[in-house]
């Protein structure tokens, strides 16, 4: 019985979120997009690092953004919006996936100075992840010896690895949006993306150790989205 | 199969309109719309309006319906919007002050 009412629990949660958003009257917005940066990512280049593969200017400098806000009050929303940052390629024969996500609880307050056009502040507190994944193709003379027995040849296993940290940060925002529509508008933001981020405590399979020396305690962001709204 | 009654549910809902045969070009939601906005119609009530504007077979008058709407939205917007007081400006006036330090420091 517990454990049937455990299994519907997420079921009544996003049965009420839905309801809510249908029969309710919600301004709520999504947006997508990306924005510019330029982070000292330290020992994750491969200037600093020959490890490390190559990296492109998407990989260094650009973010993909996405998020969906709520406006709880005629000058006021809230909501959440993650910029993510990537790099892959081949670290030996294994593969290497980068990722560092900057993940916002985002305020904003805005008004418009004129029709279609609006100012807008924002303030986010943020929980940010960064993760270094190696993914390497391996036989294992373990399960060699078991597919054998059944009459198979020898298989490459994927074995993935993680390192993951996590950290506070803070991004304040200034931003213009045109309402091309009235649920539809292009919108530039700048500002800044302060971070807490220390090299060392990164995780490895419950293991702690050091990781990339990144700096990225102030960075000045650029970004634009196309939102879309009810 | 259970899992599946809340989807049934939402999509009857969404769908499960009727169809004003009679004046499709003035029809229930297209009426709260010239009244009273875009944003006046609940999400649920979205399909319908474009059920509406799509059974409406004069396309002239459905390009004219959709431009009000949408310009009556803009304006509504702006004049709800084009005061700044309060909290919501004090909170705008530190995020400022905060990107101007950061800036110079």
């Amino acid at each position: 019985m517990n454990h049937r009412l455990q299994s519907l629990t997420p079921f009544i949660f996003w049965f009420m979120l839905l309801s809510a958003s249908l029969f309710a009257q919600p301004k709520l917005s999504f947006h997508l997009g990306g924005g510019f940066y330029s982070p000292t990512l330290g020992m994750l280049d491969p200037d600093s690092n020959n490890v490390i593969p190559s990296l492109s200017a998407f990989s260094k400098n650009m973010l993909i953004d996405w998020g969906f806000k709520y406006q709880f009050y005629p000058n006021a929303r809230i909501g959440y919006a993650r910029s993510n940052s990537y790099h892959s390629g081949k670290v030996g024969d294994s593969g290497f996936l980068r990722t560092i996500s900057y993940r916002m609880l985002t305020f904003e307050t805005f008004y418009y100075p004129r029709k279609r056009m609006e100012l807008n502040f924002m303030l986010a507190p943020m929980y940010n992840k960064g993760t270094v994944k190696l993914t390497a193709e391996s036989s294992s003379g373990d399960w060699d010896t078991l597919l054998g027995s059944y009459g198979n040849s020898s298989v490459k296993l994927s074995t993935p690895g993680e390192m993951t940290k996590r950290w506070f940060g803070l991004a304040s925002m200034i931003g213009f949006r045109y309402y091309i529509f009235s649920w539809l508008a292009v919108d530039g933001k700048a500002g800044f993306i302060q971070n807490s981020y220390s090299e060392k405590k990164w995780k490895l399979e419950k293991e702690k150790i050091d990781g990339p020396t990144m700096n990225i305690k102030k960075l000045p962001v650029f970004n634009i989205h196309l939102v879309l709204g009810w | 199969m259970v899992k599946l009654f809340p989807l049934l549910f939402f999509v009857s809902i969404s769908f499960g309109f009727e169809k004003d045969q009679e004046a499709p070009c003035n029809g229930e939601k297209i009426q709260k719309v010239a009244k009273k906005g875009l944003r006046s119609l609940k999400i649920s009530e979205i399909p319908s309006y474009l059920v509406e504007l799509k059974n409406c077979k004069d396309k002239a008058k459905v390009k004219t319906i959709k431009n009000s709407a949408n310009e009556k939205q803009l304006e509504d917007d702006a004049e709800n919007n084009k005061s700044f007081v309060g909290r919501t400006s004090g909170c705008a006036y530190c995020i400022m002050a905060l990107i101007v330090y950061l800036v110079f420091v």
